[in-house]
């Protein structure tokens, strides 16, 4: 009960903490090397190939990162920055789908010939199911 | 209860105050994307963190919404947060896939070696099998090779017995002509030795002696080769027509007396027969038979015996 007595003090002061955060924050290096960290990863992951728009957008968040940087702004270079990661984090995990779905693919066709040279070896009963199956892995 | 109206009733102000913006349509279409993750059967147990990263990201975008800077910084993280949620689950969804497709090969690949080893089998099994008929087939070309190497060695002796039976018959035929050849020498010398008789001075007078071998063998007449050749001894018993002629016929030793006695006689009869045939008179002749008596040769010899068969014709009284 006493807690909702004392809402609107606690909005009071965090709107203070906020005012004097936006006035003295320093560069925000942390988030700029993180980003940077994720691109470098995401780009190590093929997302060039797999994901180019969310690389894409990531790469741009970032360069307008070290611009807010250069220009000392540096509440917006921390958001662009952590845009910036979120953007090439999703890049890395679309590219690491990507490749895992040629995987599969590569792995079920592997496995598809894999049967149908089985039953095509398998004698007189396996001989009939072995161009069903060939026929139908493509 | 009565109490806490009023204190409800600020609070529900103080809230209407401060969410004054109208709901975020953002903040509800990412919530029911990652909902709907959450809720999928196929995705929702897959990447519970990134799900939960998502989650924060929508609260900080719900508290967020008073300040448009924040709000757009955080609407912006939080699409991206639910995105890479599912996109999560989608990987662990695919590595475990990934994992079946393995399984699945070794699956196959165990089959495989399975048949391989049934299909080495079976042909093992065929190799044998056609060793075996190979083995027996050889077997039977053996015996039969056996068999036909028998009959020819057989053949060959048939052969061989063939011609030495020839080879026999041939000599045999030789032997017989000679044989024939030989007679045939006998009868030429019997005939010259006939042609050439000699008249010698006897006990009872001039005589001529025909040796044995102008009858055959144990018979009683004159050979024809032999009566044909008597003109020698005609001619000695018409030297003297009035003469007297005597014809003795003797035998070797072999045989019965009686029978020697009797074979002696017919032979000197068929003597004086032919005599008389060439014209000699039948009344001077008279026959006698003495067997085996007065030999001129000894009968141990054949060539002996051979001479003590004959028959003398004598010219009684003649003294040459």
């Amino acid at each position: 009960m006493r807690f909702f007595h004392r809402a609107p003090l606690l909005v009071a002061l965090g709107a203070v903490l906020l005012l004097a955060g936006c006035a003295s924050a320093p560069p925000p290096t942390a988030a700029m090397e993180q980003a940077r960290a994720m691109l470098d990863s995401a780009r190590t992951a093929q997302a060039a190939v797999f994901d180019p728009l969310d690389l894409g957008a990531a790469a741009a968040r970032y360069a307008q990162a070290q611009q807010a940087l250069a220009a000392k702004n540096y509440d917006q270079a921390a958001r662009f920055a952590g845009e910036a990661e979120a953007s090439a984090e999703l890049a890395r995990a679309k590219a690491t789908l990507g490749r895992l779905k040629l995987r599969i693919a590569q792995q079920s066709r592997r496995n598809a010939e894999l049967a149908s040279r089985l039953l095509g070896t398998a004698g007189d009963a396996g001989r009939s199911p072995a161009p069903a199956t060939s026929g139908g892995a493509p | 209860m009565k109490r806490l109206a009023p204190a409800l009733a600020l609070v529900l102000m103080c809230g209407a105050a401060l969410a004054a913006p109208p709901p975020d349509p953002e903040l509800g279409r990412l919530t029911a994307r990652l909902d709907a993750l959450a809720r999928d059967p196929a995705l929702g147990a897959y990447a519970p963190g990134a799900q939960a990263r998502a989650r924060d990201a929508l609260v900080q975008l719900a508290a967020s919404a008073g300040d448009r800077t924040l709000r757009t910084y955080w609407a912006y993280v939080a699409r991206q947060r639910v995105e890479l949620a599912r996109t999560s689950a989608e990987i662990e969804q695919a590595r475990a896939k990934l994992v079946q497709l393995a399984q699945e090969r070794d699956r196959i690949e165990l089959q495989a070696r399975q048949n391989e080893l049934a299909r080495l089998r079976l042909e093992l099994a065929q190799a044998h099998l056609q060793n075996a008929a190979a083995s027996e087939e050889t077997q039977r070309l053996q015996a039969q090779g056996q068999t036909y190497a028998e009959q020819a060695q057989q053949a060959q002796q048939e052969a061989l017995q063939a011609k030495q039976m020839a080879a026999m018959q041939a000599r045999a035929a030789t032997l017989a002509k000679r044989e024939a050849a030989l007679a045939e020498q006998a009868i030429a010398a019997m005939q010259g030795r006939l042609d050439n008789l000699r008249a010698h001075r006897g006990p009872l007078g001039l005589q001529m002696t025909l040796e044995g071998d102008a009858f055959a063998a144990g018979a009683a007449a004159l050979r024809p080769q032999a009566a044909s050749h008597l003109g020698t001894l005609v001619k000695f018993v018409q030297s003297h027509p009035h003469a007297r002629v005597l014809v003795i016929g003797y035998t070797d030793d072999t045989g019965s007396v009686t029978a020697n006695l009797a074979l002696s006689r017919q032979r000197a009869r068929a003597v004086a027969r032919a005599l008389v045939a060439q014209g000699v008179a039948a009344s001077r002749l008279r026959v006698e038979g003495k067997g085996e008596a007065d030999p001129v040769a000894s009968n141990a010899t054949a060539e002996g015996r051979a001479r003590n068969r004959r028959v003398a014709v004598i010219l009684e009284g003649v003294s040459g």
